[in-house]
């Protein structure tokens, strides 16, 4: 029988609480920024695995 | 990407953070609100309030009268350099002490948690408070964020709360992130004195990285 595959650490369900009011940055930048890392961060990830692979 | 769920801020899930705002307790602070955030909790403090018309006390006190929860570090009371010591903490875990015992309705459901950096140390300088859920951090980010995330799970009760080993790695992430986002809205670590934006920087950055379909790591 195959061996199954250690399972990656689970994080309970996250509930947030939307801040109340805006800064001096605005939200919608704040999240921009995110996902801009986000997305830099997969494609960095992406990269190392085809060069692991290769 | 699918998102956490959200609440609005409520008597019921605010917490008020009673700590210095010094930059040598900042890292603590940064990870204390983190903490609150991803556990659930709207972080309030008097940093938030901008209205320089009300007096301080007056802020403190309606802050105080719109959490249920108040975690209050006093590791910080020693003399400063003129050789006064910081009362601010006591005085403020003094009102939201008092709000619980005499207020009524729901200001008696208030929960206190108090953070000092030694163990029994509150003993030798605030020994009324003894009896109280008194924990330490030893100036340790990791410990307390352990300590905080312990706290918030027993005021949870049956709601599972992140464990402290994916929030400590979701806070070193966010941590590292930090001169990458500031930049990206032409910011720098100095603007982030504003805890407003910080409060919301941690919102933003927990909203697009903590959804169900995200590793914890």
């Amino acid at each position: 029988m195959a061996k199954k595959k250690a399972a990656k650490p689970k994080m309970a369900r996250v509930v947030l609480v939307r801040p109340p009011e805006e800064g001096t940055i605005p939200l919608k930048n704040i999240l921009a920024a995110v996902r801009q890392v986000r997305k830099a961060e997969r494609e960095r990830l992406k990269r190392q695995q085809a060069g692991a692979a290769s | 990407m699918s998102r956490p769920p959200e609440r609005r801020p409520t008597y019921n899930n605010r917490v008020f953070i009673n700590c210095p705002f010094d930059a040598a307790y900042r890292p603590l602070f940064r990870a204390l609100v983190f903490t609150a955030e991803l556990c659930g909790y709207s972080a309030c403090c008097a940093l938030d309030e901008d209205d320089s018309s009300e007096p301080r006390a007056a802020k403190i006190i309606r802050l105080i009268e719109g959490c249920r929860f108040g975690i209050h570090d006093i590791s910080r009371t020693e003399s400063n350099a003129e050789g006064l010591p910081r009362f601010n903490m006591p005085y403020e875990l003094g009102l939201f002490d008092g709000y619980k015992r005499a207020g009524s309705g729901r200001q008696g459901k208030k929960r206190t948690l108090v953070l000092d950096r030694e163990p029994y140390r509150y003993q030798k300088f605030l020994s009324d408070i003894a009896g109280q859920d008194i924990r330490t951090h030893a100036n340790d980010p990791a410990v307390l964020i352990r300590e905080v995330r312990g706290w918030f799970q027993a005021q949870a009760r049956s709601r599972d709360l992140p464990g402290a080993d994916p929030i400590i790695y979701q806070y070193d992430r966010f941590r590292d992130q930090v001169p990458t986002l500031l930049a990206a809205v032409n910011k720098t670590e100095a603007d982030l004195d504003s805890y407003r934006d910080y409060h919301n920087l941690v919102y933003g950055w927990l909203r697009e990285n903590t959804g169900p379909k995200v590793p914890a790591g």
